[in-house]
């Protein structure tokens, strides 16, 4: 028993992606010998299994066949209700521990009780978010309606739970994916919608549509055309501020604050400059949106060094929507 | 260790019990008619039905459908000395009708208009043992195929376009995308209405889609022209009817609970027979 700890310890190294989390984790413990073959091959016949018994279900004892893809759907379904507990765990390491010990079927129950909580969450998150950032809303935004009555009224998490009718088309801040499957993705995802229209929250609605109008006209294009997340444009246009020391919760920005910061941080790694970025940002929102500073900050990363190759190639100015300066 | 879904081990039965729940049927086959199927022809009926499932890309989970389809056409009386070629040409039409309907089941996006394997068997079965094909397997078949695959695709469309006024009845679009599922909620049906609703349709199936199968269809029996009945043949009736409404293509609930028990029936008594 200790051996095989130390051999899964070297073998999981390196995390596993969320996708598809439970083949993953099932072909990884195959190839490493993590599991005893008798265990492996009990899950391989009771997934099976399982999809057996979900056709029977499907069809209520109409009919003895399924159709190939059915079949592919049910068996997807399995693992997908399998990933939902799974990524509950803190580490492969964990999840791995979970295989080893639970039954298959209090596995399955477990997967089936966190899809219909993830489900519900969903549906609760992504009308808050509707809700929220109506008045700035772009009709790519608004085009995810369309997605969430096909998610409320015809998503079936036993028979075809890969098949969510959500295509996750509107782009969230930082360009953060959402790879698991089935509900709890979509959980995800609106849920990053939520906490960024709480963001959103945090500004008056008239001044992120004059924002709004001045970037989609640097474009040709007209506010409820613009492509991008705009929380990730109001995130842009209030870090602008805030490295230049500007207190309140606008989003306008002129050519003068953008040099400046050009002067200031041109010369500042990206870490550094992700550093500042975080620093100020949660001395602003910590105080009283907590959730949003936590969601933001898993992103600074990758926002900040979007910025520093911006300053880096004089290029600022062109990811803003500037004022024109008063004289 | 390979976890990807193994189509063929995708069974709740093993192929020795498949081939056992075949052979049951002898007992019916021969004390009431006569025949009986040898272990080689229980075996070429599994190929010959595993052959039609997969040439319909379909996967099957439960038991074949060749033993429920035995004893549901031993009462036709027209199983001769080439039985078990009979029962492998009904296996081969059971699953190309199933391959036609879901290649409508695919597109139409309306998983409670489905024919039940044993709505299809009625089908085929009563125009198996109709005057205008007498035991003629591809006769069956062909006529099935003429009657009920428009009649299931007019009624797809039917309800698509049903569904489709429903929706836009409902007002704002806005707020009926966003509170889809609670609207679908409280538009389900009171549980008295949709039982008073299935009575009526019950009622109405019968008298339209299951009346007594030979007395309707008097025209191919009768010499006498005098005595001849106004009404067409079984095929000729089953169209006009599903014309006038494509929703008795479905049989009612009833039926199918009648069906159900029935089959059940069987399976009980092969499990006995096997032990």
């Amino acid at each position: 028993m200790a051996d095989m700890q130390i051999i899964s310890a070297d073998a999981l190294q390196s995390p596993l992606p969320h996708k598809d989390y439970t083949m993953h984790l099932l072909q990884a413990t195959a190839a490493n010998g993590l599991l005893p073959a008798e265990r492996l091959e009990a899950l391989r016949s009771g997934l099976q299994h399982a999809a057996a018994e979900r056709a029977a279900q499907y069809t209520a004892g109409r009919s003895t066949t399924v159709t190939r893809r059915q079949a592919e759907a049910f068996y997807a379904s399995v693992f997908t209700q399998l990933d939902a507990v799974l990524l509950t765990a803190q580490d492969d390491e964990e999840a791995l521990g979970m295989l080893r010990t639970m039954p298959l079927t209090e596995l399955l129950d477990q997967g089936a009780l966190l899809t219909v909580h993830a489900y519900e969450y969903a549906k609760e998150h992504f009308r808050k978010a509707y809700k929220q950032t109506k008045p700035v809303q772009t009709s790519f935004f608004h085009a995810l309606l369309k997605d969430f009555e096909q998610f409320c009224t015809k998503y079936d998490a036993r028979f075809r739970a890969t098949d969510t009718k959500v295509s996750y088309s509107y782009p969230l801040l930082c360009g953060r994916q959402i790879p698991e499957n089935g509900a709890v993705g979509v959980c995800r995802y609106y849920a990053s919608l939520s906490i960024e229209s709480d963001f959103l929250c945090c500004f008056d609605p008239a001044d992120i549509l004059a924002m709004m109008t001045r970037y989609a006209k640097r474009f040709l294009t007209s506010p409820d055309m613009i492509a991008e997340n705009i929380a990730e444009l109001v995130l842009r246009h209030f870090v602008i501020r805030l490295l230049c020391d500007i207190q309140g919760s606008s989003v306008s920005v002129t050519a003068d604050m953008i040099e400046a910061v050009q002067a200031e941080y041109g010369s500042v790694p990206a870490e550094q400059l992700c550093t500042v970025i975080r620093q100020k940002l949660g001395e602003q929102l910590m105080p009283v949106r907590q959730p949003v500073m936590q969601y933001l900050d898993e992103m600074l990363p990758e926002f900040a060094a979007a910025m520093h190759g911006r300053i880096a190639d004089n290029r600022l100015e062109g990811w803003l929507a500037p004022e024109k300066n008063e004289t | 260790m390979d976890f990807s879904l193994a189509l063929s081990g995708f069974s709740l039965l093993t192929p020795a019990q498949q081939r056992a729940q075949i052979l049951a049927t002898n007992r019916d086959a021969e004390s009431y008619y006569g025949l009986a199927l040898t272990p080689a022809d229980a075996e070429m009926l599994m190929q010959t039905a595993q052959t039609a499932i997969r040439s319909q890309e379909l996967v099957q989970f439960g038991g074949s459908i060749t033993p429920r389809l035995i004893r549901w056409f031993l009462p036709s009386g027209l199983f001769g000395s080439n039985y078990a070629a009979q029962i492998a040409e009904l296996t081969e039409a059971f699953y190309q009708l199933k391959g036609d309907l879901q290649a409508l089941y695919d597109t139409g996006d309306d998983p409670d208009c489905v024919l039940s394997d044993n709505a299809i068997l009625d089908y085929m079965y009563r125009f198996y043992v109709s005057p205008t094909c007498s035991g003629d397997a591809g006769e069956m078949l062909a006529q099935a195929e003429r009657i009920l695959i428009p009649a299931m695709r007019r009624l797809l469309e039917v309800r698509a376009a049903e569904r489709k006024q429903h929706a836009a009845d409902l007002g704002d679009p806005e707020m009926r995308m966003l509170y889809a599922d609670k609207i679908a909620q409280e538009s389900a049906e009171d549980a008295y209405e949709a039982e008073y609703d299935e009575e009526q349709y019950d009622y109405a199936y019968r008298e339209e889609m299951h009346r007594d199968m030979f007395g309707g269809y008097l025209r191919d029996y009768v010499q006498d022209p005098a005595e001849q009945h106004s009404r067409g043949t079984f095929a000729e009736e089953l169209e006009e009817a599903l014309r006038r409404n494509p929703a008795f293509l479905l049989p009612s609930a009833r039926q199918e609970a009648e069906w159900a028990q029935k089959t059940e029936d069987w399976d009980s008594e092969t499990g006995e027979e096997m032990q």
